[in-house]
């Protein structure tokens, strides 16, 4: 286990493993400019696509407003998630601005001369100027928005690119990709039940220099459903990495891996959010430990 | 997107079953009182086609799929499916087939067998009980799918009247067909118990108009 440095706010990671601070939010460093961002992020598939019903917009933003509140900082979202980036965009208007945000969104289109077309319209529905980190959709034409993206962090319009795969799919593509172009950023689905990338793209981006984000770290839902109707019981040995409950669990398990940098959980629920943030405190699993966590599920 | 082919169903489905629902008792909140204009046309399309007024009942199928495909799929779904505008092409595609048949086939048919009969009174009860679907389902009461406006009734009417009014025109039934699939698997994903009823409707459409033909070549 690591052990904590008694630092109050959001504590910087210092190697390749995160240092801690007891009440503060763990944070990992982007390795490209040795930035932190705290290792719980949020998704929004599906969960923040209510389309105009405002009841849900209102029910989101107080999902948001706890994400915020409990130092959450990293967002993503896609043109692929319907109305999710107006929803967002909505929350962000009724709450003000949030300091600790890092916003990151995607381009999806196979017109590779859209680039900066899409990206304004997803800006406009952020109500945003400039975005953190702006990713390649599932390497759509990656070659072509890659080309484009670098030439908008060069103009200021975003801070870090990078690219994105779920699911498991086109890992061999995304590893070339990651060996041969600069990326800041990639995402990727990893999960007690999805470990394929430990076998080559965690590696590689460690070798790399590149921060990785996790997507699907409940299977959908369905891991975390798996666990919490199952026969075992969240073991006692937990508390040495404070985890306490399953989804704690589950996310301390995916960010203590080294070449991790965030987990992006998403939520439709308050309590929840409350639940997925408290991985964001205490300690990490090591190794050794991480171990133990899968012999215990499998 | 080439890159959709590499999805499963449910990665395609970016909401959940609460906010489907939801969204058709927004959408008929918002064109309430219209159910009973659409349950008219809905009435008439029977009579005429136990009537052999084939050309009247082509019109009215076009109009309720046009209706459908520009103000279902362009509103409340286009919000929620990065697909829908594109569906609602394909719709305003199928109102264009009917309005062609309308446009060329004046004459008046022989009025319908008893088959036919059986056919015209199924989608009389599709009409009527399809809104009712909700309820089964345990969906919100003011959720129910209405013929005319959305795309399940109105696909339903649609295929049971097909081998009856239009025998022989199989071009009339790529899209009807497409949209079974598409409907039956993304309510199945959500969980909508009643997804399955479209498909077996579709099923039993097509299957009696396989045999029609075969009976009749």
């Amino acid at each position: 286990m690591i052990g904590g440095l008694g630092a109050t706010a959001a504590t910087l990671a210092l190697g390749p493993l995160p240092a801690i601070a007891q009440g503060g939010v763990l944070a990992k460093r982007i390795p490209s400019s040795k930035e932190a961002v705290p290792v719980i992020g949020m998704g929004t598939w599906q969960t923040f696509n209510v389309g105009a019903d405002e009841a849900m917009r209102d029910a989101r933003t107080h999902v948001l407003k706890t994400f915020f509140d409990l130092g959450g900082g990293l967002i993503d979202s896609s043109p692929m998630y319907g109305s999710a980036q107006d929803v967002i965009g909505y929350g962000l208007k009724k709450l003000g601005a949030q300091p600790t945000m890092f916003s990151a969104d995607k381009i999806w289109t196979s017109e590779g001369d859209k680039t900066q077309t899409q990206f304004r319209e997803i800006a406009g529905k952020w109500g945003v100027q400039k975005f953190d980190l702006m990713q390649i959709h599932n390497l759509v034409a990656w070659r072509e928005h890659l080309a484009a993206l670098r030439e908008m962090k060069a103009d200021g319009k975003v801070r870090y690119i990078g690219i994105t795969t779920s699911h498991g799919r086109r890992h061999s593509d995304l590893e070339q990709i990651m060996k041969t172009e600069a990326l800041d950023f990639v995402q990727l689905t990893y999960n007690l039940e999805d470990r394929e990338v430990e076998k080559r793209l965690l590696p590689v981006a460690q070798e790399r220099g590149i921060a990785v984000i996790v997507n699907r770290p409940f299977q959908g839902g369905r891991l975390i459903d798996r666990v919490q109707q199952g026969s075992k019981k969240l073991p006692a040995w937990a508390e040495e990495f404070d985890a306490h409950n399953w989804p704690q669990f589950l996310l301390k398990w995916i960010v203590s891996h080294p070449a991790v940098t965030c987990a992006i959980p998403a939520t439709t629920q308050v309590e929840h959010m409350r639940e997925n943030m408290g991985a964001c405190r205490g300690a990490l699993a090591d190794e050794k430990m991480r171990a133990r966590m899968v012999a215990y599920l499998s | 997107m080439s890159d959709l082919f590499t999805y499963e169903v449910e990665h395609l489905i970016p909401f959940s079953r609460e906010v489907y629902e939801r969204m058709f008792v927004h959408f008929n909140e918002a064109w309430f009182p219209l159910h009973g204009l659409a349950l008219l046309v809905g009435a008439i399309l029977l009579w005429r086609a136990q009537s052999g007024r084939q050309w009247v009942v082509a019109a009215l199928l076009a109009a309720a799929w046009l209706f459908t495909g520009v103000v279902f799929f362009g509103g409340p779904l286009a919000e929620l499916l990065w697909a829908s505008p594109w569906i609602g092409g394909a719709f305003a595609v199928q109102a264009a087939l009917f309005g062609v048949v309308a446009w060329r086939v004046r004459q008046r048919e022989p009025g319908p067998n008893v088959h036919d009969r059986i056919a015209i009174g199924t989608g009389a009860l599709v009409l009527v009980a399809w809104p009712v679907l909700a309820l089964a389902s345990g969906r919100p009461w003011f959720s129910g799918e209405m013929f005319g406006l959305t795309p399940d009734p109105t696909v339903a009417v649609t295929l049971l009247l097909l081998p009856s009014v239009e025998p022989g025109r199989w071009w009339l039934w790529p899209i009807p067909l497409a949209w079974c699939v598409v409907s039956g698997a993304m309510g199945w994903t959500l969980g909508i118990g009643a997804s399955l009823v479209l498909p077996a409707v579709a099923v039993l459409a097509l299957g009696v108009a396989i045999a029609r033909s075969l009976r009749t070549s």
